[in-house]
């Protein structure tokens, strides 16, 4: 099957006056097409910046990173951008919403900067806001919603260009149980459909909904554990 | 997208209404500045180009070269015109006119003072003025002909048709009539010279007492022509270099023909060459607003950066989901645009609403050419160019914020933008230092000049223009008044006092260098001048009835012409003057008859007071409008027919300095503008920084920190930039001040105290400033920010 993504000895150091830390060290991990898969380990070991390159956010300091079957750990902030454009979508423990922008207009976000046509983008926002069944509050902002109802804001706009990859940082992080719990039977959905998610997560309860778990600890990959060895 | 950039922003200025509300009004301030001085600009480099065939018309110059100094001046022999029309086939038209004076007017029995000179008849053909009434071909043409201004007309008529009226003028001697044959429309808005009527030159010409205009040795009115449409006036300029040397043996004179338009604010001229004028001034205000712009935008740019960490989330948020840096460098220089656009404004609301009062202090009559497209084509040009100055460097800064930084909870400002911030407050309130030290220096360079020892005592001066009956029985007059022992004492002379009046090159004496030549002023005066002018002797003594012959035939010279004429030969006695010998009977001590712009020049003073007109009165101390009373009453009681008028010499003598005072007051509001529009900033980036602030003022007041010493910790990082920028401004404005003093002849040192006095000002603005956001920072319950954290 082929890989959504593959690192190959991936390292990244962050540099401060005095110190250096090793973030990433030696990372080797491979994504197929289609997988849920959950990293996870301890405050600090370096999950979220994994994230942030594996969604090119951020470049790798070595190492390879194949990304649809590129090499991507030497492109440009430009390169990464112009990849990242309807291929990812992030979904945040903080949601990340502009506070600005009416539910609907941060939904419709990503399609602006895609060129979608307006009617073409009416559609498709509406769409996916009465699936994330939020449509009644298109025209609210940001803070008119609960914590759950901006979370599902969120996936809305993760998922409104139909990216192949959806990246979520502690996507339960900020909610009750109950509210979690739905942001995870969606994601699960997603992935049902075909969209492939890496999750970064504390929780080992959100951790079981993927078929793979990638444990980091000081910033290498200590286990990876399949849905048949989950101990949790 | 752009409709979403819009929404961000307006939902933006919403939010943040305190930035919103500083950057518009900054903007606005620094708009209206910029927009008040571009329509200044504007009106001065308009000046006098408002007329037909302007672009070939010329100013005939000279070039006096007197010693080691070249003067240069308007002034040209009386007979110049025609000759140069005779003698050149380019020159179109030619004409003579002479200087701006002040006649009684009669129609019936209504009387009116006006203003308005003699001038040759192809002079309308020049100065292509707009007709109302009449005939262009007609208006000059007949000794007994006269121009009326449109409001001229009116004053005297009560209408502006009034072809064919005819109108007394009343002189001292005689009383002569003319013929209104043309009626000028109301003139451009932007002219140098206002004035309500025109006479024939001839008219002047003719009087016995002017027969010096017939000789090309003597040079007082000024001579003006028009070139056919294929001469080439820089040619014909250095053909005409010689021609007052080929008709008057020995003069030193070089003329030139200079183009009329560039006269206003290119007419200055130093050692013979074009240097300076009221151009300096365009410049000068050009940089001003240039600078009040700039301020403004480096207060926008201090605050969105300073705003970056509530934004970054944003731009984070926009990258991720999409955004290249191109379209968010667009979006925020969007952002910027709009805001320009409403400060824009308002800026236009105070120009409207200040240009009463910009116009008083101006002197002019400027409105905002609201109909003009260039108006506004300008404008939209000011408003990119402030858009994108304002907008560029939040736009590249923000955008280029690493998307990484989204998901750090916590965020601080790089260091780069952190000094490049220190760098635009300190560039800011380098610019505030300069206007705040230069406007000082202007002030106390005015003010010396105003209040500076004249060489004799301007105040107490009355001035009284003896016409009418006055001068005939100037005797009476006189007699009458010194009388009353308020009046100290009274003389009479052909010269104001303020800049030259009449002048001549040839003065000889024994021994005397044939190359040299000096130019020295002419007063023609009667006995008690010096007394009633309080100068004072450096050797000799005054004129006097007893002295009889020796009086008349002497002179006494300044102490300037006193060593021109003894440079040669130590014992001189006397001079050749018009080729009489005047015996040298007094020395005075230099005085100041022209600006302080100028060096003292030679005088000769002579007792000849037949057609002196102006009258100068020494009065007492105390109740001086009851003196003034007691004159009018002698002056009305002599000379029924004109009326009474008066004026104190030291108010005369200021309004030579009316330029320097325009610009004195111009510069004071201009540098409160600046520092109103730093301050803002100011106010805007210590909110901010404050803001940042509240964890570690929530920490050390829970560790007990008392609220002075919270204070100090926002207080400090501005001092030290307020305090760089004083030392970096007060070292430039040093030097531009020394330059702008250099146009002074006599001019005050730049005092060390100037610096200290408006770093006083700055810092203790700035402080409380500063101190007024940090007070309320300093109030907050650690509680609350500290949990918040």
């Amino acid at each position: 099957m082929q890989n959504t993504i593959k690192t190959v000895n991936l390292k990244k150091l962050y540099t401060t006056e005095e110190v250096e830390t090793t973030a990433l060290d030696e990372i080797n991990i491979e994504i197929k097409k289609g997988e849920f898969v959950a990293i996870m380990g301890p405050s600090g070991c370096g999950k979220s910046t994994l994230l942030n390159i594996l969604g090119l956010l951020d470049n790798p300091d070595e190492g390879e990173y194949h990304f649809l079957e590129k090499e991507v750990a030497k492109f440009s902030e430009r390169q990464r951008s112009q990849l990242r454009k309807g291929n990812i979508g992030f979904v945040f423990q903080s949601f990340n919403l502009i506070d600005e922008l009416t539910c609907f207009e941060n939904v419709e976000l990503p399609l602006l900067y895609l060129k979608v046509p307006s009617d073409e983008r009416r559609r498709r926002v509406e769409e996916v806001l009465t699936r994330m069944n939020i449509m009644h509050r298109k025209d609210h902002f940001p803070q008119q919603l609960s914590g759950g109802q901006q979370q599902r804001v969120a996936i809305a706009r993760a998922i409104v260009a139909k990216p192949s990859v959806i990246l979520a940082d502690e996507p339960t992080g900020n909610l009750d149980s109950a509210n979690g719990e739905e942001v995870m039977r969606l994601l699960e959905e997603l992935n049902n459909e075909g969209t492939t998610i890496v999750m970064v997560t504390h929780s080992p309860h959100d951790a079981n909904y993927a078929h793979r778990i990638i444990n980091l600890f000081d910033g290498k990959v200590v286990t990876e554990n399949i849905k048949e060895q989950f101990h949790i | 997208m752009y409709l979403n950039y819009l929404k961000i922003a307006i939902r933006g200025f919403a939010k943040h209404k305190l930035t919103f509300f500083i950057n518009l009004f900054g903007l606005a301030l620094g708009l209206w500045a910029a927009i008040s001085i571009g329509l200044w600009v504007r009106s001065e480099m308009n000046t006098d180009k408002d007329f037909a065939e302007i672009e070939s018309v010329y100013q005939i110059m000279e070039h006096q070269r007197y010693g080691a100094e070249v003067f240069t001046t308007t002034s040209t022999p009386g007979i110049l015109a025609n000759e140069l029309k005779e003698v050149y086939p380019e020159v179109e038209r030619a004409a003579t006119y002479a200087w701006i004076e002040s006649n009684l007017f009669a129609f019936e029995e209504n009387h009116v003072r006006l203003n308005g000179f003699y001038a040759g008849e192809d002079y309308l053909h020049i100065m292509q003025y707009e007709i109302l009434h009449g005939d262009r071909d007609k208006t000059l043409k007949d000794i007994s002909n006269m121009v009326l201004t449109a409001s001229a007309a009116v004053k005297l008529f009560g209408k502006t048709d009034v072809i064919g009226e005819t109108v007394v003028m009343k002189e001292t001697d005689v009383e002569s009539s003319f013929i209104v044959q043309a009626v000028l429309a109301p003139f451009p808005k932007d002219v140098s010279t206002e004035f309500e009527y025109i006479l024939p030159y001839q008219f002047m010409f003719d009087k016995p007492y002017n027969s010096w205009l017939k000789h090309w040795g003597n040079n007082g009115p000024s001579t003006i022509v028009k070139l056919n449409k294929e001469a080439d006036w820089e040619q014909f300029s250095a053909q005409i270099e010689d021609f007052i040397q080929e008709r008057n043996e020995g003069s030193h004179i070089k003329m030139f023909a200079y183009p009329k338009t560039a006269l206003y604010l290119r007419g200055k001229f130093t050692d013979g060459l074009q240097q300076g004028g009221r151009i300096e001034y365009v410049k000068l205000f050009s940089i001003i607003g240039l600078f009040v712009l700039i301020i403004a935008c480096i207060n926008f740019m201090n605050l969105s950066t300073a705003k970056s960490q509530k934004r970054a989330k944003e731009v984070g948020v926009r990258k991720a989901v999409g955004a290249e840096k191109g379209a968010l460098i667009n979006q925020f220089l969007i952002e910027s645009l709009l805001l320009t656009f409403f400060a824009c404004f308002f800026a236009l609301v105070l120009v409207q609403l200040t240009l009463p009062v910009f116009n008083t202090l101006t002197g002019k009559s400027m409105v905002v050419p609201y109909g003009e497209w260039n108006f506004w084509l300008q404008l939209v040009g000011v408003l990119v160019f402030t858009g994108l100055v304002a907008g560029s460097y939040p736009a590249f800064y923000l955008s280029a914020t690493k998307v990484v930084s989204v998901f750090r909870s916590y965020n601080k400002s790089g260091k780069g933008v952190v000094l490049a911030r220190k760098g635009l407050v300190t560039f800011q309130f380098i610019l505030a230092t300069i206007l705040i030290v230069s406007t000082v220096v202007v002030y106390q360079q005015i003010n010396f000049a105003l209040n500076q020892n004249l060489g004799y005592e301007k105040d107490q001066l009355l001035v009284i223009q003896l016409e009418g009956k006055l001068q005939d029985n100037y005797e009476v007059f006189k007699n009458r008044l010194v009388q009353n022992p308020k009046v100290l004492s009274m003389s009479r002379s052909t010269h104001s006092l303020l800049g030259r009046n009449s002048n001549t090159g040839g003065v000889n004496w024994e021994g005397k260098d044939p190359d040299f030549s000096a130019l020295f002023e002419i007063m023609r005066v009667d006995y008690d001048f010096v007394e009633t002018l309080g100068m004072t002797f450096y050797k000799g003594e005054d004129f006097s009835p007893e002295k009889g012959a020796d009086s008349v035939q002497g002179a006494i010279i300044n102490k300037r012409a006193y060593d021109l004429i003894t440079q040669d030969n130590p014992e001189a006695v006397s001079f050749v003057l018009h080729e009489e010998e005047r015996l040298i009977t007094g020395v005075l001590n230099d005085f100041h008859f022209q600006s302080f712009h100028q060096v003292m020049e030679p005088v000769i003073i002579l007792l000849e007071p037949t057609f002196a007109g102006n009258s100068y009165i020494k009065v007492g101390t105390g109740d001086i409008q009851e003196t003034i009373a007691f004159i009018r009453g002698v002056a009305e009681e002599i000379n029924p027919d004109f009326p009474f008028q008066y004026a104190f010499m030291d108010e005369n003598y200021a309004k030579m300095y009316k330029e320097d005072v325009k610009v004195r007051e111009l510069a004071k509001y201009f540098s409160i503008l600046t520092i109103l529009i730093s301050c803002l900033g100011l106010l805007g980036l210590s909110a901010h920084i404050a803001e940042q602030k509240t964890k570690e003022i929530g920490i050390r007041k829970v560790l007990g920190a008392s609220t002075l010493s919270i204070l100090h910790v926002i207080n400090k990082e501005f001092i030290a930039i307020v305090a760089l920028s004083i030392l970096v401004g007060s070292g430039l404005a040093y030097w531009f001040m020394q330059d702008w003093l250099a146009g002074y002849a006599f001019r005050i040192e730049f005092e060390w105290w100037f610096i200290p006095v408006a770093a006083t000002i700055i810092l203790s603005i700035a402080y409380l400033t500063v101190t007024l956001q940090a007070l309320k920072a300093a109030q907050i319950n650690p509680a609350t920010t500290l949990k918040s954290e």
